[in-house]
């Protein structure tokens, strides 16, 4: 399969969503564990761009490719998108690459409809403490790409290491839940 | 049961485009399966066949089509024909009717 045709696709898929048929989407990559993994299922419908909120899995058109990531920074002109398995934000990116929300996701066993409660409340937490990751890794790196000495200073390197367990605890406890 | 006497029609989800083909002259055709989440690419008789499967003509008359379209032999035409369109139906990418579809 050629870019070509997969823009097709692309351009195909958006047209169904618009037209109110949900699309299913196969999850490749280890971008979203530990709460999607490779070979899940999830559900897209379109969605109206203001009724998105921080911590909503959404997919998105970069670099001809569709990706499901989780919407970590919004505001009225651009939004930010990152995995929850990754510290850094996706490019930057503008409302037009929204393809839409994700609604379901298929596990091996069950069926979550991740727009309910307690998962939309859950998901406004990963959301939160996904962007919060980003910022902080962003600040840390800076300060060591800066830094003079080639040795990280110690609070610098368990400042990263308190920093993975803080953010990485909530995404473990909720994939007990989750899956 | 899919054979000669069948009507296949295409899945309403499922959506297509015919495009031209990197071969000048070609064309061929995307294919979204969205319940499925896959995207199918077919070749110019592939797309063909999709295209003239829309619930009106029975297999038979398909391979008709193709055979004089294409100038291939029946015989061959019926085989790769009844096996792709087996493959739509695994896929429900089309249904397989006993009678004229809607």
């Amino acid at each position: 399969m050629t870019e070509h045709h997969l823009q097709v696709a692309i351009e195909l898929s958006r047209a169904g969503l618009r037209a109110g048929e949900p699309m299913r989407l196969t999850v490749k990559g280890k971008s979203m564990l530990p709460l999607l993994r490779d070979g899940d299922g999830v559900w897209v419908e379109e969605v109206p761009q203001d009724s998105l909120r921080r911590g909503d899995l959404v997919v998105v058109e970069l670099n001809q490719e569709l990706i499901v990531h989780r919407l970590v920074s919004i505001d009225q002109t651009s939004w930010s998108t990152k995995g929850d398995h990754v510290i850094h934000l996706d490019p930057v990116q503008n409302p037009g690459q929204l393809v839409g929300r994700v609604v379901t996701v298929d596990l091996p066993d069950k069926r979550l409809d991740v727009n309910r409660e307690p998962w939309r409340i859950i998901n406004r937490w990963l959301g939160g403490i996904s962007y919060l990751e980003a910022q902080v890794c962003g600040w840390f790196e800076t300060r060591s790409s800066s830094s003079k000495e080639p040795e990280q200073t110690p609070w610098v390197k368990y400042g990263r290491w308190a920093l993975f367990v803080f953010t990485r605890t909530p995404f473990e406890l909720v994939k007990y839940a989750w899956r | 049961m899919l054979s000669k006497d069948s009507y296949p029609m295409r899945d309403a989800q499922v959506t297509g485009k015919i495009i031209p083909s990197e071969q000048p002259g070609k064309t061929e055709a995307v294919l979204v399966l969205p319940s499925q989440g896959k995207v199918k690419v077919l070749n110019e008789v592939a797309a063909r066949i999709w295209a003239l499967s829309d619930g009106s003509r029975q297999v038979r008359q398909i391979i008709d089509i193709i055979c004089t379209e294409y100038q291939v032999e029946s015989g061959q035409a019926e085989v790769d024909i009844l096996e792709f369109l087996s493959e739509l139906e695994m896929k429900k990418a089309i249904q397989v009717l006993d009678h004229p579809g809607v």
